[in-house]
């Protein structure tokens, strides 16, 4: 990952280790991603990303294995944003382009490209929208991050069936606005 | 096929999110029926999406810049952290509590052993640590010592003595000592030529 220069006055404070860097550096996206898909938008999911790594790298007796190290700061990053959602008691979608910086348009793609990719997201973000916090987040967790269903309903502090009934009632809701969108 | 199966019955199948029983019941009917199994598809397909869909940034996002802000919003707060947590730190580690703890864990542990062990074994224990305790002086106690010599046989143990005296003008005809403890001294008085046997033996 490389470091811009807006960042460069942190530099005096590095991570202890470079075990650590590569940590951060090969989870960040992965991380980031699925706390931004829970959450819905990109400042608090930034926030929320943070303050996982910050948690996870407090215990460093845990990064011995970067594999099950990986697997849980994902644990980490959802309950994160779980606790968030329930604190807040709010789910807000924002409009992404009505952001200012750091957006800004992505370089060396066509513009056939671009409007797929753009396609794609516009879909999966209203897709997202459209299903409940819980609904949401039991979704990302068993589909995107593939976590077993009793998981899910540990994380989500309910019962695995009412697990499974917010996993199939997602993919349902998903299934007819896709189709909606097709017709 | 008459019925179709449930929407979220397919829905839950197509990922293997069903009991066995549901799952085998699900799966016998989409194997006959054509337009669930294209349901099942659909569900399969939504799910490759959503992950492929999933792993791409929000449009426009700069994410070297975000990633590089994060890094180093992630080193302030760890070097926040470090501040604040030797104090805490050290208050776990210092201390005589757990020397304390260890030791009486260990007290307790050894009485209940000792308490257990059967009554035979703790009395040759106590046996043999007394015996530790007194070796010292065991090995310094005197081993009985016979001495047979022209005045008579002297028994020596212990800084105690017996010695049968041969008085008069009697000599020493023959001396014997034994390894087993014993001494005898034969004497002939030169008067009367009689003969006294003196024999000293340790018995123990």
């Amino acid at each position: 990952m490389s470091e811009a220069p807006g960042s460069t006055r942190f530099d005096a404070v590095p991570l202890s280790s470079e075990r650590e860097t590569r940590f951060v550096s090969e989870n960040m996206r992965r991380v980031f991603l699925l706390i931004y898909r829970i959450v819905g938008n990109v400042a608090d999911a930034q926030d929320l990303a943070q303050e996982a790594f910050i948690k996870a790298l407090q215990r460093r007796d845990q990064l011995k294995d970067l594999d099950k190290a990986a697997h849980w700061l994902s644990r980490i990053a959802s309950n994160t944003a779980i606790d968030f959602l329930r604190r807040s008691g709010r789910v807000s979608f924002s409009d992404l382009e009505d952001l200012p910086e750091p957006f800004v348009s992505s370089p060396g793609e066509s513009p056939e490209e671009l409007v797929l990719r753009s396609e794609h997201r516009e879909r999966l973000e209203a897709g997202l929208d459209i299903l409940t916090v819980r609904e949401r987040t039991a979704l990302l967790l068993r589909d995107v991050e593939d976590m077993p269903a009793e998981d899910v309903a540990a994380r989500l502090n309910c019962s695995k069936a009412t697990v499974r009934s917010h996993i199939a009632n997602a993919r349902v809701k998903l299934r007819r606005h896709f189709e909606r969108r097709k017709a | 096929m008459s019925r179709h199966a449930r929407e979220i019955d397919l829905a839950l199948y197509a990922a293997g999110d069903m009991s066995l029983w549901n799952r085998i019941s699900v799966g016998l009917h989409t194997a006959n029926c054509e337009q669930c199994k294209a349901r099942v598809q659909a569900y399969r397909t939504d799910r490759e999406r959503l992950k492929q869909d999933a792993s791409e940034l929000p449009a426009g996002l700069n994410w070297e810049r975000l990633a590089a802000e994060m890094t180093a919003n992630i080193r302030v707060g760890l070097a926040a952290g470090e501040c604040v947590a030797p104090r805490g730190r050290k208050r776990v580690v210092a201390g005589w509590w757990p020397v304390a703890a260890v030791a009486g864990t260990v007290m307790m542990l050894s009485a209940a052993w000792w308490l257990n062990l059967p009554a035979s074994d703790t009395q040759s224990i106590s046996h043999a640590m007394r015996g530790l305790v007194h070796s010292r002086t065991v090995v310094a106690d005197e081993q009985p010592v016979i001495e047979a010599s022209s005045g008579g046989i002297k028994l020596s143990e212990n800084g105690s003595e017996l010695q049968v005296s041969q008085g008069g003008g009697a000599r020493p005809k023959a001396i014997s000592v034994s390894t087993e403890g014993s001494a005898s001294a034969r004497y002939i008085d030169s008067d009367t030529d009689q003969i006294t046997i003196t024999s000293v033996m340790n018995v123990q």
